[in-house]
């Protein structure tokens, strides 16, 4: 593929494939000369606690790209080409449309703007200019490959407990930090110390970036690492290994006087344990990353390890459980 | 973090050249992901691989970040290569364009096996000898 020019032109051939089909029509589009093909399955969420998803056995949409293929012969070759292929199903119409240029690296900035998150936070993605008011705090984080965007309620919903909760020069503990938002958001708002892991240690090294970005790396220690007890189901992969406390020479109990965990019911309920160790007595456990259904199983969960659940915030169908450990 | 799935999207590109231009642009803008962020992740993670296509799984998440994979080169990428031809056969069957060994189709079907829906390399080996077989391969 070659970079994009104002005047280049492409060709997609759009058409629904069902799933036993999918890799001869694509290898029959690439024979035909496409540079490049996507595939996106029907996908079902799965409404389990940790939110898998299965591959339906439905129709994919095949998306493939050539650099010209004009109208009259060279469509009705590729046609002949798709008859030719010994198929499970036969192939709805092809749709086939001229794709002009465009700008696509800068597509997704539609969907991203200026974010207000309770009365203080301000997210802000780094190309649209803001003017903070008096007293506002202001993230300043890109989308990538790390969750925490600001821009999914289990985010929003445990940066405003953040907001409200954490009052002080205190010390804040993030339990599966993604992007770090949360980490760097308890910075900013004044914790003196925040400390932040993650199971994947490639989401660290984009945390640490945005946390610079922020002007509050000084503030925040990151490692790849957990708390005893997480459940191998809740990797951020399955199959990936499940890392220890990062920091041997400061032990994870009570060691923090507010403690955030936006992950998923089952690694939240399995942590627990961990959490009510970890939180200094007095301190806030701000837990997101279920929904309504699992509500008061995790707050059960919290009772259970001795933890005094305050309330309960929603947004949608997501929830967020703020929790105080007794004095 | 809560990671609930918004899509996924496997493309099929060259290794090493990913551009924001179609297919990566028109297939993952409408998602609104960081498209630079997955060409330079993706170009970075296949630079020793170029001239093969190599499939990315990518899975987008709800708030719109992304993860990716990248998988075993598609079966008539491995078989062209292995036969040495530019291009397959456009009438299978009838036109023999090239010749693989068995040897080379059991070395396939090894590289492919963790992305098929078998663990039985024997599966593996008849699944990439029909693909040969319509690409205009012949088997010898």
């Amino acid at each position: 593929m070659t970079n994009p020019t104002a005047d280049q032109r492409w060709v997609e051939v759009v058409v629904r494939v069902v799933p036993d089909d999918v890799d001869a029509v694509a290898d029959a589009m690439r024979e035909a000369g496409a540079e490049g093909i996507s595939i996106e399955p029907a996908i079902q969420v799965d409404d389990n606690a940790d939110f898998h998803y299965e591959e339906l056995d439905e129709p994919s949409l095949v998306r493939a790209t050539f650099p010209a293929l004009a109208p009259g012969a060279p469509r009705r070759a590729l046609r002949r080409r798709l008859d030719a292929l010994a198929l499970t199903a036969p192939l709805p119409r092809l749709r086939i449309s001229e794709v002009g240029a465009h700008v696509w690296s800068e597509e997704w900035k539609r969907f991203y703007h200026v974010q207000h998150i309770g009365p203080r936070l301000v997210v802000r993605p780094t190309w649209e200019p803001y003017t903070p008011e008096p007293g506002q705090v202001v993230v300043e984080l890109d989308p990538g490959t790390a969750f925490g965007t600001g821009q999914h309620e289990t985010t929003r919903l445990c940066l405003i407990a953040l907001e409200a909760e954490q009052h002080g020069p205190l010390e804040v503990l993030d339990v599966g930090t993604g992007s770090g938002i949360l980490a760097i958001a308890s910075a900013l708002l004044g914790a003196r110390e925040v400390r932040a892991i993650d199971n994947d240690p490639d989401t660290i090294a984009i945390a640490a970036e945005n946390a610079a970005i922020n002007g509050v790396a000084d503030q925040i220690v990151f490692a790849a690492g957990s708390l005893p007890g997480a459940p191998e189901k809740g990797a951020p992969m399955i199959g990936t290994p499940i890392l220890g406390w990062p920091w041997p020479e400061r032990p994870p109990e009570a060691c923090c006087d507010v403690l955030v965990a936006n992950i998923s019911s089952t690694v939240n309920i399995a942590l627990l344990p961990a959490f009510a160790r970890a939180i200094r007595p007095g301190g806030i456990v701000i837990l997101s990353g279920f929904i309504a259904r699992d509500a008061d199983e995790v707050s059960d969960a919290a009772r259970a390890v001795g933890l005094d659940p305050q309330r309960i915030e929603g947004e949608v169908e997501w929830r967020c459980l703020i929790a105080r450990a007794p004095k | 973090m809560a990671k609930k799935v918004r899509a996924v999207v496997t493309l099929q590109i060259p290794a090493g050249a990913a551009t924001p231009a179609p297919p990566v642009g028109t297939a993952l803008g409408p998602h609104g992901i960081n498209i630079m962020d997955f060409v330079k992740g993706y170009n970075e993670a296949t630079k020793n691989l170029t001239g093969q296509i190599i499939p990315a799984k990518i899975t987008i998440f709800e708030d719109r970040s992304f993860t990716f994979v990248t998988k075993t080169p598609p079966a008539s990428d491995m078989l062209r290569r292995a036969a040495g031809i530019p291009k397959g056969s456009a009438k299978n069957l009838q036109t023999m364009v090239g010749s693989v060994t068995r040897a080379q189709i059991r070395e396939i079907a090894q590289t492919k096996l963790p992305d098929l829906n078998t663990n039985d390399i024997d599966d593996a080996i008849r699944s990439i000898e029909g693909s040969a077989r319509s690409m205009g391969i012949e088997i010898k």
